[in-house]
């Protein structure tokens, strides 16, 4: 990896990356990835499977090194100063794997210590990191008996043990029913309000655009665009249509920016092109559908 | 700031990451009735050879056949721990070879590999958690050897150091099946891996060692390498370190089961020392520089414990090297 990096560190980014690259022999995991997210920021990554996600949260979890490119986590880089960077950030991978015979309250004390923290502090942390994710009652219960939902937020408890600045969550929802995908999105709004910043790649891709800052589209190892969801489904397109009805049956659907284009599109078909209009409606996009198009491989 | 506690990052500090893991591994283990069923085994089975050994040496005793009754207690010493031995041997690798492919397949690695804890931490706690249970096993069955004292033959310093030994070789088992379990993916493949290279170590070295003897006997004023040669592979075995640590060097003469092996290396010795002279002759040293060699009139200055104590702790070395460094992050790929 090219460790040069230039320039300080930006105060005001909790993660920045120039370039990153992974390759496996000739397959590209990841190429050329540039990233900014701002401190504090919930930051949202969507692509179809295999589109590169988890390669780019390994290396900036420490766990991987990139064949080029750089990354700076926190303000350190997680290859030449990858303990720092544990200190500061709280990784969340897609499975969350349980050890047998092990209550979350055991659970919990383990991973403490694994972050050197003093027994003397393990009772009041587990009791307040059970309370945030609402397993107070379940301190005692065998891990493996956990539903799915608990065991998601006992990972994330996990993430927090050591109190990072930075969660880095892989597929965090995967699995969830409703209400327990609602109950996440909640307990990450209330991490936000407490100054954490957020990364987190999700198919629930209507809770990633009610929750996030900003998202960045990836597929094929390359990161398509990057912003806020709104500028990102009008940069690609995908943000607004009209979908029309007209005399001989048929229906046809036309992308828009806005209202005036809009208007400017129902006088084309009616006057212009004199044809039958039966029926007019506006059709709001969403990451849903920018999700669709991508693993459609519309989106190139 | 966050919670996560400073360390300055000794060696010190090292061996302290190893307790997370350690403690972990002991609490799960001591809560499944696995390994309680394979102590009930161990000592099932030690107890039936000591039983055997001693209701056999005793009748023989009364026989034309018998040897005289205070060696009965040196025999039930040594088939016990021949049995203990070959049961570290199978049961070792078993518990040690999934250590760390069990948390690949269990998906906990990853979480804890972003932890402060380092590959070292994970590594020998890993190590210590199997050893601890050897210990275990060794422990259980000392009230059997200390029978052995009481029936006569054997000093109480070489029950020690019996027992000793077979921790030692506890230790190494252990990270041989870490090592195993850190560097391949599967736990099958690791377990494999393992039992391949005990098989070396038991019978491999034994067989390259009876081939060279042979060879060396032969061409007596041949290559000085070829001493070094059959002496080597020697030290690596698991019985030979039990062999030295069990009995004098000199306890070649009576029937029991180590006696063997003592034997060998007498033999070896006694040819190395022909050859070391001859040598010595033929280029005006007093002997052969480096290896296991001795020069002549220096029969066994090292002891045959220590001698195979150091080649097993250096493969346990070069093993942990290995591991930890395959468990060590960031690194090319990540095995989820």
């Amino acid at each position: 990896m090219e460790l040069l990096e230039p320039g300080e560190p930006r105060d005001d980014l909790i993660i920045e990356a120039r370039g990153l690259t992974k390759h496996y022999g000739r397959l590209k995991a990841l190429d050329n990835v540039d990233l900014d997210i701002p401190r504090g920021s919930i930051f949202g990554i969507i692509g179809p499977n295999g589109a590169g996600k988890s390669t780019a949260f390994l290396i900036l979890a420490t766990l991987l090194t990139p064949t080029a490119g750089w990354a700076r986590v926190c303000g350190f880089s997680p290859v030449a100063e990858p303990e720092a960077v544990r200190r500061r950030m709280g990784y969340m991978p897609d499975v969350m794997g349980v050890y047998e015979n092990l209550t979350v309250k055991e659970y919990l004390e383990f991973h403490a210590a694994t972050y050197h923290i003093e027994r003397s502090e393990w009772a009041s942390l587990v009791d307040g990191l059970l309370e945030l994710v609402d397993l107070d009652v379940k301190r005692d219960t065998i891990v493996d008996e956990l539903s799915r939902g608990m065991k998601q937020r006992l990972s994330l408890a996990r993430a927090l043990v050591h109190d990072p600045e930075l969660l880095i969550l892989d597929e965090p929802a995967s699995g969830l029913d409703p209400r327990a995908r609602i109950e996440l999105r909640e307990l990450l709004l209330q991490l936000q309000s407490m100054g954490k910043s957020i990364v987190i790649s999700s198919h629930i891709l209507a809770e990633l655009q009610q929750m996030c800052d900003a998202i960045g589209v990836i597929e094929a190892g390359q990161l398509l665009a990057s912003g806020p969801p709104g500028r990102i489904l009008a940069q690609l397109g995908v943000g607004r249509s009209v979908r029309v009805r007209f005399g001989d049956g048929t229906i046809e659907e036309f992308p828009i920016a806005g209202d005036d284009e809009q208007q400017a599109l129902l006088r084309k078909l009616i006057v212009d092109d004199d044809r039958a209009v039966l029926e007019f409606t506006t059709v709001d996009k969403n990451l849903e559908d920018l999700f669709l198009q991508i693993t459609q491989g519309i989106v190139q | 700031m966050n919670r996560a506690g400073n360390r300055a990052g000794t060696v010190l500090d090292a061996l302290i990451d190893v307790r997370p893991v350690l403690d972990r591994e002991l609490r799960q283990r001591s809560r499944t009735a696995r390994s309680m069923v394979v102590m009930t085994i161990f000592l099932l089975l030690a107890l039936g050879v000591a039983f055997i050994t001693y209701t056999g040496e005793t009748t023989s005793f009364n026989g034309e056949f018998g040897i005289a009754r205070q060696n009965v207690g040196r025999s039930v010493f040594e088939w016990v721990l021949i049995l203990e031995l070959v049961l570290l041997l199978f049961v070792v690798p078993g518990i040690s070879a999934g250590a760390i492919t069990g948390e690949r397949d269990r998906q906990t690695l990853i979480p804890l590999q972003v932890t402060l804890i380092g590959p070292f931490g994970i590594f020998f706690g890993k190590v210590l958690a199997s050893s601890a249970f050897v210990l275990l096993l060794i422990v259980a069955t000392a009230p059997i050897l200390a029978v052995a004292y009481l029936l006569g033959g054997v000093a109480f310093s070489q029950i020690v150091s019996g027992i000793l030994a077979l921790m030692l070789i506890g230790f190494l088992l252990a990270v041989l099946g870490v090592a195993c379990s850190a560097i391949l993916r599967r736990t099958a493949a690791a377990t494999l891996i393992a039992y391949g290279v005990i098989l070396a170590l038991c019978v491999g070295t034994a067989v390259v060692f009876a081939v060279l003897m042979i060879l060396s006997a032969v061409s007596r004023n041949g290559d000085p390498d070829s001493i070094l040669a059959y002496l080597t592979p020697f030290y690596w075995n698991p019985f030979v370190l039990l062999a030295g640590a069990a009995g004098e060097v000199s306890d070649v003469n009576g029937p029991w089961p180590l006696s063997g092996i003592r034997t060998g290396f007498i033999e070896a010795q006694n040819i190395n020392r022909q050859f070391a002279a001859d040598v010595a002759v033929a280029v005006d040293e007093p002997g052969i520089p480096g290896g296991f060699n001795e020069r002549p009139g220096e029969l066994a200055v090292i002891p045959l414990w220590l001698r195979s104590s150091l080649a097993l702790l250096l493969l346990s070395f070069v093993a942990a090297t290995v591991g930890v460094r395959r468990l060590r992050t960031p690194s090319r790929s990540v095995t989820q």
